[in-house]
């Protein structure tokens, strides 16, 4: 080895990264070699001096703290997607009660269920046609009955079968709105929000929601 | 007593979803991490913002890091790369360069008796090119191998032994005069 090579090898050698044919080479040319001992001497020093010239300080706060997510295990999982099925359910009633247009009708004889355009029995669909407000009032009528609990008055003339089709119609989706606020209101109350829905039990990692950021 | 966790370990519990396991990284890497951006800026204010950007650019970018034992090479790359790309915003005339302020005006902090010899550490550092003094605090300071160095600064092994040489020449010359 010459005193180049062993000179561009001292910082392998101190920190043991050596292999081992060059490091016994080194060690062979170090017992050797006089003057390449006095550099090897120095640079050792020079780490020493270098080192204790500039020591590491304390780090101010950073401020940055990563906060646990709630624990995922099975029941949690589980509980996810039974939340995502309820909701999925409740979409798919309120999808199905707009296409299918369900109406009911009673009197004396019994109860008549149908679905489409008209009820059993129905009189003919009227000429013209049934404007938003009528069709608004009259959902808000049927459920202001629904919730005062009033009896099913007799439907006799058209108008009327038209407004009670509605008013089922408003009724059944105030009961789905209220088993959907209810269904929120349990959601939560087990501390299960609704941005948990739609990730999955390990997903993405972000700052914004997972680490307190803030400087001290 | 229980073997502390390793960096591997910490990093595939916190993508198996338990994120504070991240804490236990921050708390160990934050110091060294700090200490060298001090060193390689000489602006404390500065070493802390790259220091938090790094931390926060890790945890979001953990997926990406396909040898989880090396996390403490990949966090100093991140934060070299925080280091030259603020530079390169803050200079834009010397792109392509890492070149930064020499930390000549960071204060030393020293007893009676050392506070020379930390001006003088300071000053001789802080007159080393950058792509010399970034070799020179990681080896010295940190004690990367020349591997992980290579892998920090995304450049061939030969190259980073003759930077440390170079600066360990320079610094000689200095220290001696």
């Amino acid at each position: 080895m010459k005193c180049d090579q062993f000179r561009e090898q001292i910082a392998e050698r101190l920190a043991g990264e050596l292999a081992e044919p060059q490091a016994h080479e080194f060690d062979a040319h170090e017992q050797a070699c006089a003057a390449c001992r006095v550099a090897l001497s120095e640079w050792q020093r020079l780490e020493g001096w270098l080192r204790a010239g500039w020591p590491s300080e304390d780090v101010p706060p950073m401020g940055l703290i990563v906060s646990p997510r709630a624990s995922h295990t099975w029941f949690d999982t589980t509980r996810v997607w039974f939340a995502r099925a309820s909701t999925a359910l409740v979409v798919a009633s309120l999808v199905a009660l707009v296409l299918l247009r369900p109406s009911v009708e009673w009197d004396r004889t019994g109860v008549r269920l149908a679905f489409g355009p008209g009820g059993p029995g129905a009189e003919p669909a009227p000429a013209a046609a049934v404007t938003q407000q009528q069709v608004e009032a009259w959902v808000q009528a049927a459920v202001n009955k629904a919730m005062t609990q009033q009896a099913p008055a007799l439907v006799t003339t058209r108008e009327g079968a038209e407004a009670a089709r509605w008013g089922q119609v408003g009724v059944q989706l105030k009961i789905l709105e209220q088993s959907q606020a209810f269904l929120w209101q349990q959601l939560q109350q087990q501390g299960l929000y609704l941005e948990s829905l739609w990730r999955e039990p390990a997903g993405r990692l972000e700052p914004a929601r997972d680490i307190r950021y803030q400087r001290q | 007593m229980t073997e502390p966790e390793t960096d591997k370990q910490l990093v595939e519990e916190v993508l198996r979803g338990r994120t504070e396991a991240f804490n236990l990284l921050v708390w160990r890497w934050q110091r060294p991490l700090y200490n060298f951006l001090v060193r390689f800026t000489g602006e404390r204010e500065q070493a802390l913002d790259i220091c938090q950007e790094t931390f926060l650019r890790a945890y979001t970018r953990l997926r990406d890091l396909r040898e989880q034992g090396k996390f403490a090479s990949w966090l100093f790359r991140i934060a070299v790369n925080l280091y030259r790309s603020e530079q390169r915003s803050r200079h834009p005339m010397a792109a392509g360069s890492a070149d930064g302020t020499p930390p000549e005006t960071l204060q030393a902090s020293a007893p009676a008796g050392g506070r020379e010899t930390q001006l003088t550490v300071r000053a001789l550092v802080a007159r080393l090119p950058p792509e010399q003094r970034e070799v020179l605090l990681l080896k010295v300071y940190h004690g990367f191998r020349f591997q992980e160095i290579a892998s920090i600064l995304d450049c061939p092994v030969s190259t980073v032994k003759s930077r440390l040489y170079k600066a360990f020449e320079q610094l000689r010359a200095g220290w001696e005069s």
